[in-house]
Formats: structure tokens, sequence, C-alpha cells
């Protein structure tokens, strides 16, 4: 047995190799498990069979995001994930032709009242008429709206965990049900991806709005509002997700829906499963709902790259909270060769109690109440930031964090990590991944991300043979490639009335 | 080796049917659901050693990952000092083993990949480790290490009181942290530890030996339970739990637990000004039930229908109907050892603060007088039941739950039970438990927001404003280092001071019999209570304290006291009776100070001259438990005494001064006392009778066991 070897050896490297060829073992297993297909439509499904419970989580991921936005019409990404919770011409409604008509005549109402706000100098009088025409068809549209029916449904049938996000990269659907209700999920699912109707549109937007103002009352909220835009130049990881308060004004139910037709074609979608199924069983029942879905055709990838950072930029926000600072360095897309020693650079310096930044600056220098260090900073897809955030202590001013931190980063520019440092980085990427892997949901939403962001599924499994292979050198080059002046982007809070 | 057992639960598959049967069914109406796969629950063992350690151990072999979780019974709510618990919980980890620095651990784990974390939470410290299964053999000895010998070195103690105190600098940046804290002190008492607020002088009061006391009082095998759960084999694991945690001792002194009092729901509406939001933070609840409560099934479903999720009336009225907020819902949050509460929340932007909270409000008075219609009552029942098979969807899950029953004393299959329960609950059920548990008019109520948003909440009730401003981190004073000349000189001047009220008489004094009035300054205006009487010295007292609540008698008894107020006799909490142990001691214009320095216990040193209250003064400064008290004599009287207290504002550096000193039975005595807050009088007394070695009454006799 492998384990009793394993209580023999005596030396430190034996030992470890073995233990890496042990987690592999589950791992690997884990990967031949995945079964893989594509539908009639081009719709891409990825199964994971796991009998351990009767039940199950399902992902729909949409290749799109903030990302895919442009100007004047950001957030809408995250607007049509709203609106997929609203229903459809059956679902959502007690009477579809009439609730066209008078959603139809809503939008006229909306897009003269937009006229008139967007007019140089708009009549306020006109605009009182306007909004009280808009109120009032509204008001129609909604006596035909039945309100909250798919959450209704779902929630009658023990859907755990219902939720979407939008990322700059994607937009993801998911829940868990019992593993029986393979097929309604697939109905469901399959029916709001295919005939979607954007029942109560304008009152989602005001949720929306709500949702703006909720991330804008929180220090730091506000200030990756603004981080973003900043750290880039041209890509539109420049736009922060939710999107800016008079496009989400102006954006119009057609807007929506061109969105849609847009982006949530079959080719542009991923299914996952991860449970108690059977992939041979459920695949002709993904065949007869989702294969339903139009193939349409991928659309174009974003054109705009940031390029080459000429200047370290600097933004410092007053503001009457504590202390707090972000610095952001450009890195490549996750499918860069070097993705895995950005991974263990991070990890080195912010990945734990012994990672090099905690030491100096939370257990040593006590400049710092926390500090982390993360490979990529919500874009991944495309070239990103690697971002450092730092929670100064009581009375500890940023400049000193930042010197302490600038200290570390030279330091693994110029100075090869030890063995023992890279062993740990390896080691607990082991851990870290079996531990992620361990729900099914979590494991649902990696291999969705996977396939859609790193090139194929596999690329999940695949990160730790890359982890594996990253060397000292590895470390020490990307390092002073990275960690330069010009290449950075540093934003701070200062306590207001502080300085002067 | 695993073994399953097939749980007699079996959910049953639910056809759906749909109101308005005329139309043509949909897609997914037409879906047969077919049964569902049965729910399988892992075996799990137990073993019980000698000295009351129970151990459970669930094996799961997918992934090749061990977990240990440990519950030791003691936390918040059994503390003895503001913050003990917490930093026991943060420097248990971070301090490391007496075999191995916290550094090092940290440094051993992580090359490894495995994790050892601890915290303390309000009823138990939680131990728990990860690892990889063929780390077992090492980070296994290390977790009982931190059971059984932790270090609690000074150093981390120190990093730890800098990032309590750093945390307590933030907590009002986040409104949502900031409104739970003060909506919990709502609920449940400012005091209560279910709210509890570190300050700053709190932190500062915690050493090192409030640690080991802790460690001492709490962590003994007959209170704790570990769950073990993972790729392990049972037999072997039994055997190293024996080996390492067989010889684990219990301390002399088994720890008494009780649950604190927790007072009755009431109505107010609090206001929180923070003018660097964008909405309005609404929270509004009372106290609700335990867990266990007979209730708690109508309950649940009741909070279900009510604010549970996307199709709850709450979210539907707030969010989709009025898109007023983002989020909006509530819950009635049970406990399992006490009460717990109902809470509703929502944000809003600042102008529709009245309308949100007013809908929420119209609901919760709607569920309380009609019954919840066929269709809520289903939707939330059969989602209960629908997702019941999530309860066993991980080993890790279950083990967990195990742990938690084990630990409150609930049985081993008290979610099926509930279930059962829930399964029969009826709408006439719901109805009555919202009129036996949800009450409109009992409601604290409190919004988080700007400025001009509280003129929106009059029509709700009389606004309460509450001050969040931190109380300042009270700044260490350094004294010059004492010289054999400063100490002879500082305990002269005290030494002459005694004399010149009376040597002979402070020596003789048993006790002070007294009649005064004393008028505090409020922001509501000044406040005035009378009070009676006796200090007996050196460490007892019994007051009568007229208050416009009713009487309150006021009993200390060297470190044991206890006040009644209409009949009802509680004990004084620890803070606080320290306060009134040190106001007793300062009693009488410092006379057990005065006392001490004749007896020659205490000595004083001597700093320089300071003016106190317009009169040029002699500052001399003596130590009483580990803390400065600078006494100041003028013209040979000792007429001021300065202490650090803790006041409902924070800690304060606060002087009292003497005046108006008339001949009692020989002694110097002040007829007059003011307390100084910075340059402003906070508080005075006025004594209408002083005297002295009376002969108790009968009910001074009693309650402060003289003879």
């Amino acid at each position: 047995m492998k384990n009793k070897w394993l209580a023999v050896a005596s030396v430190l490297l034996i030992l470890f190799s073995l233990s890496a060829v042990a987690a592999d073992d589950s791992y690997r297993a884990m990967e031949k498990r995945v079964v893989e297909k594509t539908l009639s439509n081009g719709l891409k499904v990825i199964m994971v069979p796991r009998h351990d419970a009767p039940v199950a989580s399902f992902v729909i991921y949409a290749d799109v995001g903030g990302v895919n936005e442009e100007q004047d019409a950001t957030g809408l990404a995250h607007i049509f994930e709203h609106m997929a919770f609203k229903g459809t011409d059956t679902l959502g409604t007690k009477d579809y032709a009439k609730e066209k008509a008078a959603m139809d005549r809503e939008d006229e109402a909306f897009l003269a009242l937009r006229a008139e706000r967007l007019k140089l100098n708009p009549d306020p009088e006109k605009l009182k008429t306007l909004e009280e025409n808009f109120k009032k068809a509204g008001e129609e549209a909604q006596k035909w709206v039945e309100t909250g029916e798919y959450d209704k449904v779902l929630e009658r049938e023990g859907a755990q965990n219902l939720n979407a996000f939008t990322g700059f990269d994607q937009t993801v659907y998911f829940y868990s049900m019992t593993s029986n209700k393979l097929e309604l999920w697939a109905a469901l699912e399959s029916e709001r991806f295919i005939n979607p109707v954007l029942h109560e549109f304008y009152k989602e937007k005001d949720v929306i709005m709500e949702e703006k103002r909720m991330g804008e009352s929180s220090p730091m909220g506000r200030l990756f509002d603004d981080f973003f835009p900043l750290a880039y130049k041209a890509h539109m990881y420049r736009s922060y997700i939710i999107g800016n308060m008079e496009d989400l004004k102006n954006i119009t139910r057609e807007q929506a829906m061109a969105w849609f037709r847009k982006y949530y074609c079959a080719k542009n979608l991923t299914a996952v499963i991860v449970g108690d199924l059977d992939p041979e069983k459920a695949v002709p029942v993904l065949e007869k709902y989702m294969g339903r879905i139009p193939s349409g055709e991928k659309p174009e990838p974003p054109i705009s790259v940031d390029p080459p950072q000429r200047a370290e930029k600097r933004m410092i926000m007053e503001d009457p909270s504590q202390p707090f600072l972000v610095i952001g360095y450009h890195r490549p897309a996750v499918t860069d060769k070097d993705d895995a020693v950005y991974s263990a650079i991070s990890d080195i310096l912010g990945g734990g109690r012994s990672s090099r930044l905690y030491k100096s600056l939370v257990k040593e220098k006590k400049l710092a109440m926390e500090v982390q260090a993360m490979p990529t900073f919500e874009g991944e897809k495309y070239p990103g930031l690697f971002t450092i955030i730092c929670v100064p202590n009581k009375g500890v001013k940023n400049e000193e964090c930042e010197k302490a931190i600038y200290d570390e980063l030279k330091r693994i520019g110029s100075e090869k990590v030890t063995e023992d440092e890279l062993k740990g980085v390896k080691a607990r990427a082991k851990t870290r991944f079996l531990s992620g892997i361990n729900s099914n949901l979590g494991l649902a939403i990696q291999l969705a991300m996977a396939e859609n962001v790193r090139g194929g599924w596999r690329e999940l499994f695949a990160q730790l043979d890359k982890i594996e292979a990253v060397s000292q050198d590895d470390i020490k080059r990307v390092s002073k490639e990275m960690f330069i002046r010009n290449n950075r982007t540093v934003a701070m809070i200062e306590t207001q009335g502080e300085e002067e | 080796m695993k073994k399953l057992m097939i749980v007699s639960v079996v959910l049953l598959s639910l056809s759906l049917c749909f109101q308005g049967a005329e139309k043509k069914p949909r897609p997914f109406e037409t879906v047969k659901v077919p049964p569902l796969n049965p729910i399988k629950n892992p075996v799990f063992e137990k073993t019980v050693l000698d000295n009351g350690l129970q151990v459970y151990f669930f094996e799961k072999h997918e992934l090749p990952l061990i977990s240990l979780t440990a519950m030791i019974r003691g936390g918040g709510v059994d503390e003895s000092k503001a913050g003990q618990a917490e930093l026991f919980g943060e420097v248990l980890r971070s301090g490391g083993t007496k075999s191995m620095s916290g550094d090092k651990v940290d440094e051993f784990l992580e090359n490894i990949g495995a994790e050892i974390e601890t915290y303390s939470g309000d009823a138990a410290v939680t131990v728990r480790a990860k690892m990889l299964r063929e780390n077992r053999e090492e980070v296994i000895p290390l977790f009982v290490e931190f059971l059984v010998s932790p270090a609690f070195p000074e150093e981390k103690i120190q990093l730890a009181k800098t990032q309590m105190n750093s945390q307590i600098s933030r907590r009002n940046d986040n409104v949502n942290g900031l409104a739970r804290r003060e909506f919990m002190k709502l609920v449940y008492g400012a005091d209560s530890p279910y709210a509890s607020q570190l300050e700053y002088a709190d932190v500062e009061a915690l050493e090192r030996i409030d640690l080991l006391r802790f460690h001492d009082k709490f962590f003994r095998p007959e209170q704790t339970i570990i769950a073990v759960v993972g790729d392990f084999d049972t037999p072997e694991m039994k055997e190293t739990f024996g080996k390492l945690l067989g010889g684990w001792k219990n301390g002399t002194i088994a720890p008494a637990f009780a649950v604190p009092n927790i007072p009755e729901p009431k109505a107010s509406v609090s206001f929180i000004e923070k003018n660097d939001v964008e909405q309005s933070t609404i929270l509004l609840g009372h106290l609700g039930l335990r867990l266990d409560d007979p209730d708690y099934p109508a309950v649940n479903m009741l909070s279900e229908v009510l604010g549970g999720g996307m199709a709850s009336r709450i979210f539907t009225q707030v969010r989709t109907l009025k898109g007023l907020a983002y989020g909006a819902g509530g819950y009635m949050m049970p406990a399992y050892d006490h009460k717990g509460a109902f809470y509703f929340y929502t944000s809003t932007k600042p102008e529709s603060t009245r309308e949100a909270l007013q809908t929420i409000l119209d609901e919760i008075k709607k569920v309380r007088t009609g019954k919840v219609t066929d269709e809520e009552l289903t939707r939330a029942r059969d989602g209960y039941m629908n997702s019941f098979a999530f309860e066993f969807d991980s080993t890790e899950k279950i083990a967990r739950r195990m742990l938690l029953y084990k630990f409150y004393g609930y049985p081993e299959k008290f979610n099926e039970e509930l279930r059962g329960k829930i399964e029969k609950v009826t709408a006439d059920d719901i109805l009555a438990a919202a009129g036996k548990h949800l009450f409109d008019d009992k409601l604290a109520v409190l919004v988080v927001g700007k400025k001009e948003v509280r003129d929106q909440l009059g029509s709700f009730g009389s606004v309460g404003v509450i001050d969040i401003t931190i109380p300042d981190q009270p700044v260490k004073e350094v004294l010059p280092e004492p010289t054999p000349e400063t100490m002879k000189k500082g305990t002269e001047l005290l030494k002459a001071a005694a004399v010149k009220v009376g040597e002979k008489q402070l020596t003789d004094l048993k006790n002070f019999s007294f009649e005064c009035t004393t008028t505090m300054k409020t922001p509501m205006g000044d406040f005035s209570v009378k009070q009676k009487g006796l200090f007996v010295f050196p460490d007892k007292s019994r007051v009568e304290i007229e208050s416009p609540m009713g009487k309150i008698e006021e009993v200390v008894k060297g470190s044991e006291g206890y006040r009644t107020m209409n009949g009802r006799k509680k004990v004084i909490p620890e803070s606080q009776l320290k306060e009134a142990k040190r106001s007793l001691y300062l009693s009488l214009a410092g006379a057990n100070i005065l006392r001490d320095v004749i007896s020659g216990k205490l000595q004083g040193q001597y700093i320089g001259p300071k003016e106190i209250d317009s009169r040029k003064a002699e500052l001399v400064v003596v130590t009483i438990e580990n803390a400065p008290v600078k006494l100041y004599i003028a013209e040979g009287m000792l007429i001021g005494v300065g202490t650090r207290q803790n006041t409902h504002e924070g800690p304060k550096d606060l002087v009292e001064v003497y005046g108006d000193f008339r001949v009692v039975q020989g002694l110097l005595v002040p007829f007059v006392r003011r307390t100084f807050d910075g340059g402003n009088v906070s508080e005075q007394t006025f004594y209408s009778s002083a005297a002295l070695n009376v002969e108790p009454q009968a009910a001074d006799k009693e309650a402060l066991g003289l003879k």
C-alpha cells in the first residue's frame, strides 16, 4: 500500500513528491469522470456524475460580460442577467398578447421621455407630462404581469443557491435541485433562453440603480469604481460591471433584447451539471430542450487592448472612512504560458500567514491588519491586473504600507525564492484545488470558467501540473518584469481632514 | 470500508399543478419528475474517552482530505472581561503551542498545504484543521496541542490587540456592519454579550492572564466534542485520539454556564446619521425563538412567506413591484440556546426611505391579521420539503450539524423531526404563531442614512438618535520615573494631608453614613437623584438611590455586588462592579488612601505643581490596582482625586474635587463633591448629612453581613 510506504519515507523531498502522486490520483480520477457533449445546435454540455447525495448543481454560462459593452450602454450585461429571471411569454404573464401591447406602449412612452431628457435644454413641463405618460403606461403593463412567477416555481421546487452573477468576462446562472429534476431544469432553463420576455423592465432598472447605490455606499465600492478606469486606458475592463448611472437610466428594453439575441445563442453558452446524474441518460433530455436554443454565431471578441502603460498612475480618494490601499500591475491573460507563475507569485507574497507580505506588514512591522495578493482581479480572460490590497492598522499611513510592500516586490524580483517557499506553493495549490472541487456547485462553476476563460475545461485540472512546473527562476523573472513603477496603478483612501 | 445507510426519509416528488387551468400547459409543466434516489446518510462512529471527551468519526473517501473540528464550551457569553473570548480565539492560533511557536506553525502547515484555525463564538471556541491524508500523523498531534498546551506569548497578544484596535477604528466604515451591530444592541440590549461591542479601553485592559484563565477554566475534555471527517480509517483514528487525548485532564473546578438574560422587546425608532452613503439602510425586528421552540415550525413558515427569498411578500412588494431596493426580506433567525431574532431589512435611496419602511411594516401587520394563502403555504412548505435532500449533500455538512446538535443537546435527528412538524403546519397555525410571536408594536426600527432622512421617520414614533462616535483611544500618560526624593516628598505630602483632616479619626474610622443629592449633566438636561447610604471601611457599602424609575438598592461586598429594583435582584456585572469598588475606595475624600498612607501600605510619588479647579495644588501619584491615581493637595489638604474611568462614552480621565469641608466628629469631611471632565463639571453632589461610626441599621447588617 502506498500509505505504508509513505510512513517509512523520511526524506522530505521524497515524501513530498509522493504526496503529489496521492493527490493526483483523486483529481485525475475526477477528470476521467467528466463527460463532454456538444448538442446539435452547438451548445456545449459538461457533466460530472457524483452520486453521494440525490442532488445536482446546474450552471448556464454565457460567454459575455461587462467586457462586451460599449459606451452609452454600460451595465447592459448585468441588466440582462436580472431580466433573465422575469420569465417568458408563458411564464410571468397573465395574458401575453395584452401585456405585449401594453409593453410596446410603455416602450414608446419611455422613448419619448428619453428623447426629451437627452435634449440640450429639456423642457421641464414636457418632461413632467412625459414622465406621467410613462408612469401610466407602466401601470397598464403591470396589470398583465404575473409577478415573480419564475422565482415562485423554483422556490417551490426547492431550488437552492438560486442566483446569477455578471463579471467582466461572463454571465453565469446557477442553482441546485434534487437530481430527479434534471428534465424540469432543462425545460425551465431552455425556455428562458429561447424566449425571454423582459417583464417589468423599467422597474428592474430601478432595482439595479439601487444595487449601484448600494455599492457606492461602501468606501471600497467607491474606490474600485474609479480604480478600474484609471488602470485601463482602452480595454473595457475599465468599465465597472454595474454601469454608469446615466446609461442605466437610458437603456431601453430593445437594447436589452438585442443584447440577448447577439450573445445568448447556443454557440455562446455552456451548460454544466455536477451531481447525481447519468450522463448517457441526460444527453437526450438536454438535446430535447437545450437543443432548441437557436444556434447563432459566436460573437466576435472585443478588439481594444491596453497598450503598455507608460507611467505610474496614482489616485487618492479623500473619504470619511479609514485608509485603504490597492496596487495593480498589468499582466497577461490567464491563457499566457506564465499564468501559473503569476499564481505562484501571488501565493508567496500574500497567500497565508507565512506569506512574505503578511509576515512583513502584519506580523513584523505591524503596519497592516490585512494584506492580500491576487493573481488577477476581476477580469482574467484578457490581460488583467495582478493586485495587492492592504488594510493599514490604526494610525498607520498608506505610504508606510506602500513602502513595505515595494520592499517585498523588489526582493522577489531580485532574489530567488527559497525551495521551501516554492514547495509550499505547490502543496497549497493542491489542497486548495481539492477543497474547491468538493462541492457540486463549486466544481460546476469552475469547469464552466475553465472552458470559457482558459480555453477548455481540462485546463482546470491542468493548472496543478502547471504550478508543479514553476521554477524559482520563473518567479524571479516574471516578478522582475511585472513589478516596475511604470506598470502600476495605485489607488488609496485617505481619511478626510487628516491630510492638508 | 464505506458503509452507507439508507435513510427512511424519502421525498415525495410533487407533480406540478398551477392555477389557471384554462391555459395550455407550458413545457415545464408537462415534465414528469421521477422519484428521488434515496438519501444516503453516512454511518458514523463515536467514541467517548475516560476523561469525557467525545469524538465522532465520519469517513468519506472521494478526496484525500481530512478535516477536524473541535467545539469547546465557553465563549463570549462566558467571558469575565469584555473582549476576553475574542482575544483568546485569535491568540490561541497565532501564539502557537508550547512546543511550536505560532510563526513556526504557520510555516509548517502552509508548506504542506494544511490549515489549523481557531475562533471564539458566543458559546464555544472552535478549533479546526484541514490536511491531506498523508499529513495526518504530523498535523493531528499539533491540532491536539492547540487544545491542551497553547502558549499565548505576549508578543502575539500585543499584535492581536493592535488589530482589534484597528478593527474598532474601522467599525463605522461599512454601513451594513454598523447597522447590524447597532440593531443587535437594540434587540438584545446594549450590554448583552449577543450584541457586544468592544472599545479601545476594553482592549487596553486585556492581559495575558485573562487568556490563561480562560483556557484553564473552559478547555476541559468533558466539555469538548470533536468531529473527524474524510479519508481515514476509523479504528486507526480512534487509536490516535485515544493516545493523544486520553491523558487530557479536566481542571479542578467545573465552570458554570448560564444563558444571559435578555430584555423583553420594546418598540423604538432609532436613527444613525451617516452622510457618505447613497442609500438608507433599514433594519427592524425584535426578539424571536429558540430553534427547539414548539412554535418554531409555524414561525419558520411564517417567516418564509413574509420575507424568505425572491417570491416572499416583502421582496415582491419592496423590490419587484415598487423597485425600491436591490435587497429586501427578513427572517426569524433561531438560535440553539437562546432566543433568536426576527429581522427585516432593506436599503433604498434616501428619498424613498419612508415608503420602503412603511411597506415592510404594512406586510408585518398584514400577516398578523390575515391567513396566508394556500398557494403561499404550499410554496413555502414544498420548497422546504423539496430541498430537504440538501441537508445531506455533504459529509462535512452532516458532521457539522451533528456536532452542533450534540453541543447544544439536541436530538440526533432533530432536522428530521422538524421536517415532520413543518409538513403539518397549517395557515391557521401560521396566523396563531404570528399573533403570538410577531409584534408590529414592539419592533425596534433602525435607519442609517443621510442627515435629511431623519425627518422621514417622525411618523413611526419618537426618533432616538444614536451617536456612533468611537470613543477615543485612551492616551497613556507617561509619568516621570520615581526617584527616592520624589517618593519621599510625595508620601510626606500625603501624610501631612492625613494629619490635617484628622489622623486618629481616619485610623479609627469604621463606617460613614450619609445622605446626599447628586446632579448629573446629560445631553437631555440635568438629572438629579437622592442617595442615602452607609460605607463600611474598607470595602463594603449599601446605598439606596431614589431614581425616577423607582428605588434602587446597591450593595457592594468586597468582590461581589448586586442591585435590587422593584423587588428584582440582579448581580452587578464585573465591569460595573469594578467602578463601584473604585468609587467606594475613593469615598469620603480619599479616606481609604489616606488610611493606607498612614499604615505605610501606600506611598506617593511627587510629580510637581498642578492647577485644579483654578486652585494651585501639588500633584502626587499613587498606584492602585496597577493604575495611577492622581491626588491633588492644596493648602495641605487632599482636595482632588483623578482617575481613569469607564463611562458610557468610553474611558475618560475624571477628577473629583472636594469642597465645603466641615468638622464631623473631629474629622474634616467634604460636603460638596464635583466631578470634572476636562474643564467641565459633569456631576455634583451635595451632602445633607454625614455621620461617622454609626450603629448600622438592620437592613445594612443583613445586606452587608455585619455582626
